[in-house]
Parts: structure tokens; sequence; C-alpha cells
């Protein structure tokens, strides 16, 4: 089951949060290989967003090789894991640490503090 | 029947010696929602006002739907809907008196989507408008626009005083009608949650001048917010796209337009010793954008200024 929740009007782009959830709920295993995704339309109105952010979404997450198109039967979750070079993936991990290091310096958080919370949520959603 | 649902060129409209609308070029294609932004001010209303036909260009033209906005004929305004900023009524009029009024002048007008949407707003047919709140005649309104099911539909700020589940109504509703096919939405809002939720592209307008017309995603990731370090209090940077600044300490906070700029490379050409990039949201992006362009007082300079102005117990 697919559950999204939207900021619009936030620094990120709306079909990159949508896209983000959807990769997240496929890597944390809450969709599952083979599974076929909601219809565009779908998710277009049960989030109220144009369409095309949805398609802008869903083709992203083509790209990256996470889910595959099917003629006529919308979207399939790929089986495989995605195609990215060490560099890159190196590159996001840092892009998504960098708000919890910004956060760090301003709440005045100390690194056994985030790496705690973090091994804590890893255990959460059962992630090695 | 063209691509494009309306066309700009060289639109100029001036009252007295103000230029409302200046030399504006735009193609608003079939089928887009575009969403028009801008301050208090800058033009909008005069825009659409010239797109309906109800203001005569100074100079320039604007087509409607292939044909110029002045055209008075009844089939072709039958073809447009318009939704006004004040949502002026006649107080007389009831609820159902107002569908039966837009039936007059919109062959295709839908009494079954007239009735749900009034039926979801919570408003009996034989309520009469001049007794309606602001966001309940809001809501009539709407619902007698939409329910024309025009082929374009021009919204002037419709977010304005209607609550949120009215609103994501009003929302349900632009994505419905351009789903149809050959329809088209412009809608001028403040309310950049909403603009994000529907609009295809964006129009900026500041001071009459139109200063961006391209997707909001283009929008999004041209304008950004750098803080960079200093070794000393930075001065006022020379920057080029330099929207707005403020600087505290040895940091300085900027927004500028730079869509493909590295960070470090900015921070090397104004000498600063490191550089992070902030994320914006996209009301902070439209007021710099649209806002003047000075420094504004830095949270560290007006606290201290409280504090100073402040005792505090404890």
């Amino acid at each position: 089951m697919l559950t999204l929740s939207l900021t619009p009007g936030s620094a990120q782009a709306l079909y990159a949060q949508i896209a983000d959830q959807v990769a997240y709920a496929i890597r944390s295993g809450h969709v599952t290989a083979g599974e076929v995704l909601p219809s565009v339309r779908s998710v277009a109105e049960q989030l109220a967003v144009n369409p095309n952010t949805v398609v802008k979404a869903y083709a992203h997450l083509e790209v990256v090789g996470l889910i595959r198109g099917l003629p006529g039967r919308g979207f399939v979750v790929e089986a495989s894991r995605p195609v990215l070079s060490k560099a890159e993936l190196n590159r996001r991990l840092d892009e998504a640490i960098s708000p919890v290091v910004s956060a760090a310096a301003r709440y005045g958080w100390i690194r056994q503090d985030i790496m705690d919370a973090l091994s804590h949520r890893f255990d959460q959603e059962g992630l090695p | 029947m063209t691509d494009a649902a309306i066309t700009c060129s060289g639109l100029t409209r001036c009252f007295g010696n103000r230029m409302a609308v200046d030399r504006i070029d735009l193609v608003v294609p079939t089928g887009a929602i575009l969403g028009l932004l801008g301050r208090n001010g800058a033009g909008k209303t005069t825009l659409l006002r010239l797109m309906l036909g109800l203001l005569r260009p100074t100079n320039g033209r604007v087509d409607v739907l292939g044909l110029p906005a002045e055209t008075t004929d009844a089939t072709h305004r039958g073809r447009i809907g318009f939704l006004a900023e004040d949502h002026p009524v006649h107080t007389w009029m009831t609820v159902g008196g107002l569908a039966h009024h837009h039936r007059a002048f919109f062959p295709r007008f839908d009494q079954a989507v007239f009735d749900s949407l009034i039926n979801r707003a919570g408003l009996a047919p034989r309520a009469r408008l001049g007794r309606l709140s602001r966001g309940q005649r809001a809501s009539a309104c709407l619902a007698a626009t939409i329910a024309g099911d025009p082929d374009l539909l021009i919204l002037d700020d419709p977010g304005l005083g209607l609550d949120t589940a009215a609103r994501r109504d009003l929302l349900d509703a632009i994505l419905e009608t351009v789903r149809r096919p050959g329809r088209t939405v412009i809608l001028s809002s403040h309310h950049m949650a909403d603009i994000d939720r529907v609009a295809d592209r964006i129009a900026v307008l500041d001071g009459g001048i139109l200063r961006a017309n391209c997707t909001l995603d283009r929008f999004r990731s041209a304008i950004r917010r750098f803080v960079f370090h200093f070794d000393a209090p930075p001065r006022e940077p020379t920057l080029p796209g330099l929207l707005t600044w403020t600087s505290d300490g040895n940091d300085l906070d900027v927004m500028v337009v730079a869509p493909d700029v590295q960070p470090d490379i900015l921070a090397q050409s104004i000498g600063a010793r490191s550089v992070r990039e902030v994320p914006a949201s996209l009301e902070d992006i439209c007021t710099a954008y649209t806002g003047p362009r000075r420094p504004r007082p830095t949270l560290a300079s007006t606290l201290a200024k409280i504090r100073s102005t402040v005792v505090t117990g404890g």
C-alpha cells in the first residue's frame, strides 16, 4: 500500500517529493517487486495535484530503474536494484545527510545523538 | 483551432501615465494550467481583464481562442468562464438563480455539476447571495463558473476567502476541468501551495512587466539561496542576478538567479571562504524575485535590538 503525503510550496519540487516517497516505499519493502503502482490519474486525484507532476515522478523513477512502464498496465516495481555509480550513490548520500548536519549545528545535537537516532530508525524499518 | 488558447503580443495598457501592463508577449498553450504570480498591483488583474476584453489595450493585442479579445459574439463568450476577484453578485439573486443566470450564457451549462459543487459547499439553492459569507459567495460563483464548462477558465485569485475544504474543491475542480481535452485554465493566486499543486507553467508579473514565463520546476531551480562564509564581515556583494542579501557576522546570505552555477565557483568569484546552498521554499523564491532589491534586517540584528529593548527575567 502506497501512502503519499505532500508539502506543496516547499523547497522540494512536488514531483521529487512523490518520487522520493515511492522510492522509499520500494526500498523499504512497503511496495514489492512486480506490484503495480496506482495509476497516474488516481495518484493525481488523491493528492489534488496536476497529473503531469505524477507523470514526471514516475518517469524519474523509471529512469533510475526502480519501476517500469508496461503499455496499458501502468507502472510495475522492478525486481533489480537500481544501477547507480558508487560516486553517484555517495553524492546522494551526502545530499541526504546535509540537512541533518546543518540541523545538528542549529540544535546542538552531537554525533552520538544522530548515530543513535539513525540506528533506531533502521531497526524500526527493519533495514540491515 | 490553434495550439494557443491565448496569444498576447506587445500587450500594453496604461492608466494615465502608469504602465499597468507593459509590452507583454505571452502564449498560453491549449490544455495548460497557467499560474499567474505577482505582488498586489503588479498588473495581474489588468492582464486578465485585457484577455477578457473588459479593457482595451493601449497598444499591442491579445487573441483569445483564436479571436481578438474584444469580440462580443455570444457563442465565443460562452466558451470563456471568468471568476472575478471579489466575486461580485446580484445580492437579490438566489444560489439557484445564479445557475439559471449562467445557463443563459453558457450553452454547455451542467446543472448536475453545479448542484454537486453547491451541495459540497453546504449551500442551499434558495439562499440569497447577498446573505452569504465571502467564502460561501466565492463557492457559489465558482460552482456557476465551473458548471458552464468553458474552454477557457480564467480565475482571479479564486482561493481568497475560501476555507481549506473549499480550496481543495477548487483545486479538484480546476484539475477536473483540464482533464477534458482542449480546456485551458489561467489562475492568478498568492497561494504558492495551490500553484505548486495545479500549475504546469507560471508567469510572473512585476510592475506590469512579464519577468518569468516558464515551468514551476525551472523557476524553482533557477532561484537559489546561498550562505557564503568570509574571513571578515562582508560588504555589499556584486553578484550577477543578485535578488536579496543579508549579512550576519562573517556570513552573507543571498538569493540569486543562478540556474546553472556551481556554488564553489560562485564563492570563488566573490572571495568567500566557503559556501553552502540552503533550500528555499517557493514563497521565499517568489518574495525574493518580486520584492525590493535591498538588504533585509537580519534575525541576529533584530534579536539584538529586541534584547536591548526588552528586559527578560530568569
